[in-house]
Parts: C-alpha cells; structure tokens; sequence
C-alpha cells in the first residue's frame, strides 16, 4: 500500500516537473512572434460548469450550474460573462432551509500564455458575482435556558434578500478535439455585501456558497469554442 | 501543450482530494462566536468622564430558572458588564451588588425578535433596548448608547457612578 502511494506521489512530481520544460518553451516561443499576430477578435466560447451539479453527490448541501460566455480578445483578454441557478435544500439540528435562485458574474480573465498560438492556456481571473434571491426557513422552538420560557416554533417563507461579491480565480483551459476544451478553475471569493432581514440571516448564497465573508469555490467546465 | 492537458486531467484527479480540504480550509462556523446576544454595560465616572474600576462587583438576575442566578461572583477591578436578557419576556431585572452593604436594582425593558442565524448555529434572539431605570444608591445615571443588541458585540449601556 505504501509502496503504491509513493509510486502515485512520484508520478504526481514526474508530470508536474515534465511540465515545466513546455512553458518554459512557451517563453522562448515569444520572441519568434510578432505581437500583431493575434487579431482583436479571437472567437467566443461557451462553457457548461459540472462541478456545482457533481458536487452535490459527494455530500454538498448545494446544487448549482452555470454557463459561461467568453470572448478572446489579442488571446490576451478573456471577457466573460457567467449565468447560473444555485440550490439548496437542507436539514440541520431540526431546522430546515430551501433556496433556489439565479446568479450573474462578470469579470475577465488574463491568459499568462498569450504569446502561444493555442486555445490551451493558463489563465488569471477577476470576477464581480450578485444573486437576488428568497429563502424559506423553519425550525423549532427556543428555549430560554436562564430566565426559563420557550419562544414557539418558527417558520418564514419567501424572505428576500441580495448578496454581492468579488472573485479571484487561476485556471487551466486545454483543448481536448477540434473546438472542445475542458478547463477547472480555483476561486478565492470574497463577500462584499448582503442584505439582513429583521428574523432571519441568509445562509446560502447562490453563486458563492455559505454566508460566510469568505468562500472557496472550483469550476469544471466543458467549453466550446463556436465556429465564428 | 500535451503536457497542459495533462496538467488539466492531474487537476480534476487533485480537486477530488485537496478541493474538498481546502473548502473545509476556508472561513469556518463558529457558533460560539455568535452565543446568547447580550448587552454590554460600560461604566463611567460621572465627575472624570473616564472608565470606572468598581472595587468589586457581583450581577445577580433576579426571577431565572432557578431563581436568583449569579452572573458576575465578586469581580475585582469590573470597568464593564455583559448581562443576558430574557427570551419571552419584555423585562428583565438584575441586581449589581458592590459589597455586603451596597447594591444597585437595575430595570431593563427590552423588545425581542428572535433571529435566524444559520443552519450551524440556529435561531437566538435580538433585542431593542426600550428603556432602563435604576435605583440611586451608587449609580448617578445611565445612558442607552446602542439599543440595538445582536451578535456584533458592542457598548449598550453606560452606568456612571
């Protein structure tokens, strides 16, 4: 068993070192070509996330999807747009909370290998995300354990509220055939705002997860890169 | 670039086991840090306006579960207070004790609106402080400076002495 997580460990070391050489070759491939060799318009992808929907299998108490539209300007810039459904449906020490509501992100993405003629590259990435959203919330009664008393039951639905935050996020995209790409990325979120109501805080925020100030989040997406 | 895409296929395999790690990595529920919202009682010095060390102080709530419960046991050097309030009721009645012979009744009339924190940490109660009245025995006067008390800790009452 060791011995297999040692070779699994050296293999993970092997392809991270053999990489290297590949964009280091990226680096001396620049000087060969002219910066007028990208053209301002460079195509349009679409991507589908599969993370958000696969997620929910390995026990995430959210379930979300996203589509991605980004545009390839001097292979250098990546202008992108993100439109996605968050969901959840949880129960927790007898409280139960139902969510389900849209999410838009807007931001850009900077690709570190913009001199390399390829769709394949490794990206930096800056994102500003908002969801207007409701949430139902019920639970069971509070019990004053000092001044003794029980405060009923609770249940609010339709409570209504919207969140605002920001993203910083690196990412690999590779071509797999033709005009499909796949790619991940890796996200740093930060809460900017939220609104309370006067009962009840917002637990799940579609789009950035728990309501916290702040999130990790990861992508794994199916791209296509349209014909024109 | 074949190399990319293996980096790409060694990703998604890694964000099987470090993703999950690093979410847990991330900012963490801590119900404790939210506890029973409370208010906060500063005390000042009437003549010096600056923070009042009472010699000794001992807080007992009056009309608990088991009575009379003690909150605060003969603290030496107290500058401040953080007294709970009741659930159901809109009063709430404790008593500052300074020493055998000394003590002050203190009247806190409160509004409650039970909040709704998170799945983790359930509901717990907010309040707004509607008034305070107390008796004159070392206290000279008391302000409401935040009425509102949530899980921001922050200054609610100042008693000057």
């Amino acid at each position: 068993m060791k011995k297999r997580i040692f070779a699994s460990f050296i293999n993970i070391v092997a392809l991270l070192v053999m990489s290297l050489p590949v964009l280091a070759q990226g680096q001396k491939q620049e000087i060969k070509l002219p910066k007028e060799v990208f053209p301002l318009y460079n195509g349009t992808f679409v991507g589908v996330d599969l993370y958000g929907l696969g997620s929910k299998a390995f026990g995430s108490n959210f379930l979300s999807s996203e589509v991605s539209v980004d545009v390839n300007l001097r292979n250098r810039f990546f202008p992108v747009l993100e439109v996605g459904y968050g969901k959840t449906d949880a129960e927790k020490n007898s409280i139960s909370y139902k969510s389900s509501a849209p999410y838009f992100r807007i931001g850009m993405n900077y690709n570190m290998m913009f001199r390399k003629k390829s769709m394949s590259h490794l990206y930096l990435g800056a994102r500003y995300g908002f969801s207007v959203l409701s949430y139902d919330v019920k639970g069971p009664a509070l019990e004053d354990d000092i001044y003794s008393g029980e405060v009923p039951s609770f249940e609010y639905t339709g409570e209504k509220t919207n969140a605002h935050w920001m993203e910083l996020l690196f990412g690999i995209r590779a071509q797999i055939h033709k005009n499909f790409l796949m790619g991940w990325s890796l996200r740093y979120k930060a809460k900017l705002s939220i609104k309370e109501n006067a009962s009840t805080t917002p637990w799940y925020i579609p789009g950035f997860g728990e309501n916290k100030s702040t999130n990790f989040g990861v992508t794994y997406s199916l791209i296509y890169k349209l014909p024109f | 670039m074949k190399h990319l895409l293996k980096l790409l296929f060694l990703g998604v395999l890694l964000c099987g086991a470090i993703v999950p790690a690093l979410i847990a990595c991330g900012e963490t529920t801590d119900c404790s840090l939210t506890g029973r919202p409370s208010p906060r009682f500063n005390f000042v010095n009437d003549s010096t306006m600056k923070v009042k060390k009472l010699d000794s102080l001992s807080v007992i709530a009056l009309n608990t579960i088991i009575g009379d419960s003690i909150i605060l046991n003969n603290e030496k050097s107290a500058s401040s207070a953080t007294i709970p309030l009741s659930y159901t009721k809109s009063k709430t009645v404790f008593v500052f004790k300074y020493s055998k012979s000394v003590s002050d009744t203190i009247w806190v009339t409160h509004t409650n609106t039970e909040h709704f924190l998170s799945i983790e940490c359930g509901m717990t109660m907010y309040y707004k402080i509607d008034s305070v009245k107390h008796t004159f025995h070392a206290i000279d006067s008391v302000a409401i400076i935040n009425s509102g008390v949530d899980v921001n800790e922050k200054e609610n009452i100042r008693v000057f002495y």
